[in-house]
């Protein structure tokens, strides 16, 4: 696979500003309560067939992002426009045809297929709801994309817990290309599967990428399967993107402390190598009581008394790399 | 205790259904029929529950009554389930001010004693067995309201309910393929407990003689006629009473046992927990 990304053209996909704060009650009417800023002015462009990772430990937003993109929630501020068309203020018709175009794969198999329905039936639904083609087309269709995720039609009349977990996520990526989409929100696909399952289901996704020119939102937290599959990577922490560029750049020269300490993280196969970043401490602060300055500073190895008054904004460290630091600036 | 419960209760609703369908074979003698010159006698071979203050044989008076009770129940539960389905749905799924609003309608209906207003309302609609149904309908719905809308709130998270809404389903679509079918376990047990105090309700209802009006043989009708002669004749409340209490046992038992078996055996978490085996060490 070609690691060229290709955001020559304009981009399939550009997010400005998106803000989503989930109000935690409290007051009367959910008013005057404090709020959850899961999401905080994050941006970001994709072009068409790029693979755009969002990295990040648990809690920082990723799914959150991954969800507002899809319109599956809707943002408390900012805009999403896929092909230059604003997502959010889509009409309930267009919105359906903007679904076709823009799928999701969820994390856990176990979770994202019905357990009441066949998996015919979960594969057809796509196509039925979207009126596609007759009942023998639809066959047709399922058994073809079956086919591309290396089941047969055995499965048809099965049920989804008759399957392991790495069939199960292929079953989701066949319901997702279904309607062949040209983006998929892929939101930590391979998260709760076993290791030796995860680098098949990894292949399977590359391979469909290029067979079908795919754009994908990668939402991982696995740096070493986030540096093999994708062309550029953003790193999130709490709710904001703090490093966004071209995978080599970010791995490479990690600007941000952050970033730094998450590759220090990553597991090495050679006890020889030694650590020069101290690993983080402590954990993440709570997305609902952020501290003013810099959102890193309680965790920051390097954090200096500007941190503490200044909230750092994303500025270019290299092409098209940039970063979230006083430092950098 | 063992499978006792379950296998009584299951065979009252069966007698009892067969009795409803069959009344006219199983009855020996004409409900309505009178024979004046052997009031109140007491039960005897020709007449096993004795006859009452008109002379009408009880058994099959009880036989018949079974009708009435089990069309209550089935008529209620059946109304109040399909509007309080569809009810609860809407606020469960649409949430926000839909929500608030309904949810409000309901306390306001929870708030209220359900017999009171049912008694209120056969009083202004007038006695009649379709206006005792009416009243418990008007109250019946607010439970399944209120359950259904716990069920999609929790439902409604699923991954696969999201996976429905990314595909383009409308919502329609997503409550009732991959909504409902999640909310029906707990609902077909509220049902049976509802059916049993819809018939306690219609007992009771035409014990105050606000509901079915004779000669139509009703449970709670053949009680109150019954309660003037009761130390002459304990037979007439007798026979009746106990119809409604094995009735009603049966139908909470097996509504018990639906529970335990949905709650344990179909939760929503189902799936992970198939083919996990309990090990238990001696």
């Amino acid at each position: 696979m070609s690691l060229n990304a290709a955001t020559a053209t304009a981009p399939l996909l550009r997010v400005e500003g998106l803000v989503k704060h989930f109000p935690l009650g409290g007051g009367l009417f959910g008013r005057g309560g404090k709020v959850l800023k899961a999401v905080d002015n994050v941006s970001f462009s994709m072009g068409a067939g790029e693979v755009l990772s969002l990295v990040g430990e648990s809690g920082c937003g990723k799914s959150t992002t991954g969800r507002l993109i899809l319109r599956l929630l809707a943002p408390t501020e900012g805009q999403v426009f896929y092909n230059d068309e604003d997502v959010f203020a889509a009409s309930r018709a267009r919105m359906k045809a903007l679904r076709q175009e823009m799928q999701v794969v969820f994390q856990d198999p176990y979770a994202s297929l019905n357990p009441r329905m066949r998996i015919g039936t979960i594969l057809e639904e796509p196509l039925v709801v979207h009126n596609q083609g007759d009942r023998q087309y639809r066959r047709q269709r399922v058994q073809e994309m079956l086919d591309k995720v290396g089941l047969n039609e055995a499965v048809l009349d099965r049920y989804p817990h008759e399957f392991s977990g790495g069939q199960r996520q292929r079953i989701s990526i066949a319901r997702a290309l279904m309607l062949s989409p040209r983006l998929v929100v892929a939101d930590e696909p391979v998260s709760s599967l076993d290791v030796s399952i995860q680098a098949q289901v990894i292949n399977l996704i590359q391979e469909l990428r290029e067979a079908e020119g795919l754009s994908i939102l990668f939402i991982a937290h696995d740096l070493n399967m986030v540096r093999h599959i994708s062309h550029r990577v953003a790193v999130m922490y709490l709710g904001r993107i703090v490093e966004l560029g071209d995978v080599q750049s970010v791995f490479d020269h990690p600007a941000h402390p952050y970033t730094r300490a998450l590759l220090a993280a990553v597991p090495v196969p050679d006890p020889e190598v030694s650590r020069d970043v101290p690993p983080l401490k402590g954990d993440l602060p709570s997305p609902v009581d952020l501290p003013a300055g810099c959102r890193f500073q309680s965790r920051c190895p390097e954090v200096v008394d500007a941190c503490r008054q200044q909230d750092p904004l994303l500025t270019r460290v290299g092409p098209g790399h940039q970063a979230a630091c006083l430092l950098l600036e | 205790m063992g499978r006792f419960p379950v296998r009584f209760g299951g065979g009252v609703c069966t007698v009892l259904l067969l009795m409803a369908i069959f009344a006219p074979l199983l009855a020996p003698y004409d409900p309505a029929a009178q024979d004046l010159l052997s009031r109140l006698s007491s039960p005897s071979m020709s007449h096993w529950m004795g006859q009452d203050a008109l002379g009408r044989d009880i058994l099959s008076r009880v036989i018949y009554g079974a009708r009435v009770s089990l069309y209550v129940g089935l008529v209620t539960v059946l109304v109040s389930l399909v509007t309080g389905t569809l009810v609860g749905a809407l606020a469960g799924y649409r949430g926000g001010w839909v929500d608030e609003g309904i949810m409000r309608v309901v306390d306001v209906f929870l708030a209220f004693p359900g017999i009171l207003l049912a008694i209120a309302l056969t009083s202004v609609l007038g006695p009649s067995l379709h206006n005792v149904i009416i009243a418990l309908c008007v109250m019946g719905w607010v439970g399944y309201a209120r359950l259904v809308r716990g069920q999609v709130l929790v439902a409604r998270e699923l991954e696969y309910v999201a996976a429905s809404r990314a595909i383009g389903a409308s919502p329609v679509r997503t409550v009732v393929r991959h909504i409902l079918p999640n909310v029906f376990g707990p609902v077909l047990v509220e049902a049976t407990f509802g059916m049993a105090g819809a018939i306690v309700a219609e007992a009771g209802l035409s014990f105050l003689g606000l509901g079915t009006q004779p000669p139509t043989p009703s449970w709670g009708a053949m009680l109150a006629e019954g309660r003037q002669f009761l130390l002459m004749a304990p037979h007439m409340t007798l026979a009746p009473g106990l119809a409604i209490l094995v009735t009603v046992l049966g139908i909470n038992l097996l509504g018990d046992h639906l529970r335990d078996r949905l709650s344990g055996g179909r939760s929503l978490t189902k799936v992970k927990i198939t083919g996990t085996k309990s090990t238990v060490s001696s």
